[in-house]
């Protein structure tokens, strides 16, 4: 009898000692740029949502954290910046202003709790931090880039060294991968991140392309883990005088069934309303060139529109071979061609494409875009569409 | 003297007498009638997840003279999730419409934050928008052609979650509608 005692405190001991330990389970690690760990930060499980002490969080960041007892809010200070989250309020209050919270707060015992990407978007828009939040490795990475994007204030300088002489009948492409350092674009129900496998396909790309089309020169606009203002990217092609740009992306969309890859130019109704935001872009890129928006001339802007439709003919006809390669190599869905005003394209003045090689927010088409196999697909139908382009455009 | 008194004192009775009866027997006047106020018919496009694609959904709202009304109408519209099992609303319950003001053939839509990160990807960000702009366009006049998008009164290059520089589609200038997005029914 007395052993079933003896047993039973020491079940009650275990489970009292370890039980914390369970509650502790919620937490988020943070780490640095480098992905080196710094720490953990307690965090709450609520209804299978992760929610993040905002108390511990703002203090492992080094704000100036001080919880206000008579008004009942938590004051997080950085710089010049004071954030105050009240327990009952979706607004955060800073310098006067109601920002808005992508996710309501949740106050329990003493505590302020919101959900990771509501705070990654805070300090994202609204501060100089950098944050990226992995939510299957409940994990923070800070400070993404940061260095890097020092060191790159002048992307175009970064590459003068590397680029390639091309000769007559040779092409060179800028490849862009989408999104980068701070900005991780579409991050699948796994936790992949749309800039590390877009990443890696450009890089595979580069190598394929060196290997096996030699008449092909290419060009990455990044080839780390860096961010780059859209409107640099095609600064890049333009400054080089690429013959194509192609911007590579993984797509996202409000429903997991979603699926397939698809090819979109810039869109140039000539007829409908978006007339006039054609000749708005035409007239950015003239502004671009030199031309002050005074001196555009009549000749000047009917030479900018007649390239453009030069341009979005052979945008075209490059995004039609881009689905055929790709249609011919895989059974996935061609979601075919399509045109929308992507910022990324507008100020190209070559013809200019952006890829989607399919949809992040679909799990199945998560894990095909995490294989090497369906990389290498893309990678091959990539290069052989630009050979043809190539081809049909520098051999006659 | 007190002859005539006595008959006018009498002639006050009897007319007061008569003013009673009338009062009594006058008919009712009718109660108020609760006017219905009419209605009209709307359409708004929602996403129908299983084709990824727009589907329009008929809506009945109070009537109403004023264009910037109706837009208000058609944007709590698209916050109402759609009964169809398939259809959902891509337009979150917290993007707030500031502002509204029409400028030639412009439509300017001056919302919350909350248009930023409101949709991500390249495919998401267009349904979205057009979700948006078709719906605006299909109910208000025809000179109105382009809608202009805000952000707290400010234009911002895309909807991107990560800055302005993170998203896709370009919103800097008005966007025209796209019906080639909207599916059969």
């Amino acid at each position: 009898m007395r052993n079933i005692v003896a047993a039973l405190v020491l079940i009650l001991f275990i489970s009292a000692v370890f039980f914390p330990c369970f509650a502790l389970a919620a937490n988020l690690s943070l780490v640095d740029a480098e992905g080196s760990f710094i720490g953990d930060v307690p965090g709450l499980n609520r209804n299978g949502d992760l929610l993040l002490d905002l108390y511990n969080f703002f203090q492992a960041i080094d704000f100036s954290v001080r919880w206000d007892v008579s008004a009942k809010r938590l004051e997080v200070k950085e710089k010049e910046t004071t954030f105050r989250f009240s327990p009952k309020s979706e607004h955060v209050l800073a310098g006067g202003k109601k920002l808005f919270l992508s996710g309501k707060p949740v106050f329990e015992s003493g505590r302020i709790y919101l959900s990771p990407r509501a705070t990654a978007g805070l300090l994202n828009q609204h501060t100089d931090h950098s944050v990226v939040y992995n939510p299957s490795r409940r994990q923070f990475q800070l400070g993404v880039a940061t260095a890097a994007e020092a060191a790159n204030e002048d992307p175009i300088g970064s590459f003068l060294e590397e680029i390639p002489e091309v000769a007559e009948d040779e092409m060179l492409v800028v490849v862009d991968a989408g999104h980068g350092g701070r900005d991780p674009g579409a991050i699948g129900p796994g936790g992949l991140m749309e800039k590390e496998v877009i990443l890696e396909i450009a890089r595979r790309l580069k190598k394929h392309i060196k290997e096996k089309y030699p008449r092909i020169k290419i060009l990455l606009t990044r080839e780390d883990d860096v961010f780059i203002p859209l409107q640099n990217r095609t600064r890049i092609a333009n400054k080089n005088g690429a013959d194509v740009f192609v911007s590579i992306h993984a797509n996202s969309g409000p429903s997991t069934r979603a699926t397939g890859f698809e090819v979109f130019t810039l869109s140039a109704e000539a007829s409908d309303p978006s007339a006039r935001e054609r000749a708005n872009i035409e007239n950015s890129v003239l502004r671009y060139e030199g031309y002050d928006s005074e001196e555009l001339s009549d000749v000047a802007w009917i030479l900018g529109q007649l390239r453009a439709s030069v341009h979005t003919m052979e945008s075209q006809a490059f995004a039609g071979f881009l689905l055929d390669k790709l249609d011919a190599r895989t059974t996935i869905k061609n979601r075919g061609m399509k045109q929308a005003p992507f910022y990324v394209l507008k100020d190209a003045r070559m013809p200019a494409v952006l890829f989607e090689a399919g949809f992040l927010s679909n799990p199945r088409e998560e894990q095909r875009l995490r294989s090497e196999s369906y990389q290498q697909i893309v990678v091959e139908a990539l290069a052989a569409a630009l050979e043809k382009y190539r081809k049909t455009r520098f051999q006659g | 003297m007190k002859k005539t008194i006595a008959i006018l004192i009498a002639c006050f009775f009897l007319g007061l007498l008569g003013a009673v009866i009338f009062n009594y027997f006058r008919p009712e006047p009718a109660p108020p009638v609760q006017e219905k106020l009419p209605e009209e018919e709307v359409v708004v496009f929602f996403l129908n997840s299983s084709r990824y694609q727009l589907q329009e959904v008929k809506r009945v709202v109070p009537e109403t003279e004023h264009i910037t009304g109706r837009i208000e109408q058609i944007i709590a519209e698209l916050k109402e999730e759609p009964e169809k099992g398939n259809l959902r609303s891509l337009v979150p319950s917290d993007l707030e419409l500031r502002s509204v003001f029409l400028e030639e053939d412009i439509v300017y839509l001056d919302f919350n934050e909350a248009l930023i990160g409101a949709a991500e990807g390249s495919s998401g960000e267009m349904i979205f928008l057009y979700s948006i702009v078709n719906s605006l366009i299909a109910n208000i006049p025809e000179d109105y052609k382009l809608v202009k998008f805000l952000v707290n009164g400010e234009t911002v290059k895309t909807i991107g979650p990560y800055g302005e520089e993170s998203g896709h589609i370009s919103i800097e200038y008005p966007l025209g509608p796209r019906w080639n997005l909207v599916g059969s029914q």
